[in-house]
């Protein structure tokens, strides 16, 4: 089980990421200035973007600790995945709900199959599959095996749909940060984007090293259990 | 029939939903009133960005939420 440390450093990051969030809201409600041709809808964006960016982070870790589960077979890699696992369902989600929601205004449309779309939801049914693989068979070792396995391929959607918008044409906005030429964003609202990106990543890590946490405690009781009444 | 008095935590707790209400529901129409004239302006887009933001922290919350009634249980099983 991790350390009393471990633990608190949790809370801290959740903590902290629960007050750039509030100050996040207040940036995005308050202070940055309307985008001109979008309008008001355009402050979608501010969470849009931040939990797209750390639905990628937590499949990039349940990609790296299935691949080194899979090599080692340590059970604290598999939990980790399975934990970042979870964070980047939410958080796809939540890119897969404000999207639409955007799309319906700029678009005229909730939805449509356009690639950067199609992908964001193909990952989405990856990750389910991630979380119904495991537990599809009689043997746990065994699930666990086969979920790393889909962990690790559904991380290669994530560089198709960061690059979709490049290569195909596309009804998606191009990157405006992400580009060789630099960010092409009022500096306020790269800011605000800036904060968004930082509360995000930190709330993640905070609720994520604390499902490690939980998870562990669990694999521990049931261990002691297993074992008072061998 | 009067109606039974009512406790300090009682409207403690009330006070605390109110807030969190308001919390939740005045960005919006603020940020309605920052960009213009309300009656000038067609107010769907609020509504979604209203409706995007709060589906948002719904799902979030959610999480944290599970997580919690997690930890609930193990402590409960801990504690048998």
């Amino acid at each position: 089980m991790p350390s009393k440390g471990f633990r608190i450093s949790a809370l801290g990051l959740a903590g902290l990421g629960i007050a750039g969030v509030l100050l996040l809201h207040w940036m995005v409600f308050f202070w940055v200035p309307t985008e001109a041709s979008m309008g008001i809808i355009q402050r979608i964006f501010y969470i849009h973007v931040p939990a797209a960016w750390v639905a990628f982070f937590a499949f990039g870790i349940v990609a790296l600790c299935s691949a080194v589960y899979l090599w080692l077979g340590d059970d604290k890699l598999d939990r980790a995945a399975m934990a970042a696992a979870e964070g980047g369902m939410v958080f796809t989600t939540v890119v897969l709900v404000t999207g639409p929601l955007w799309g319906k205004i700029a678009w005229g449309t909730f939805w449509t199959w356009e690639p950067r779309l199609t992908l964001t939801l193909l990952l989405w049914f990856i990750y389910l599959g991630y979380f119904m693989v495991r537990s599809s068979t009689d043997n746990p070792e065994r699930g666990k095996r086969f979920a790393a396995v889909v962990g690790i391929v559904g991380a290669l959607d994530i560089p198709l749909i960061h690059l979709s918008v490049i290569w195909f044409r596309s009804l998606h906005p191009e990157p405006v940060v992400l580009k060789p030429e630099g960010p092409s964003l009022d500096p306020d609202m790269l800011l605000t984007l800036g904060v968004g990106f930082g509360s995000f990543t930190l709330l993640f890590l905070g609720v994520f090293m604390l499902r490690y946490a939980v998870g562990s405690a669990e694999a521990r009781f049931e261990a002691d259990l297993r074992e008072a009444r061998a | 029939m009067t109606p039974p008095p009512t406790s300090l935590a009682a409207m403690l707790r009330r006070s605390i939903l109110l807030v969190a209400l308001l919390w939740a529901i005045l960005p919006a129409p603020v940020a309605a009133l920052q960009a213009g004239s309300l009656g000038a302006q067609n107010l769907r887009p609020y509504g979604y960005l209203f409706a995007a933001y709060a589906l948002a922290w719904l799902l979030i919350m959610g999480w944290i939420f599970l997580l919690a009634r997690r930890i609930g249980r193990l402590s409960d099983r801990l504690g048998e």
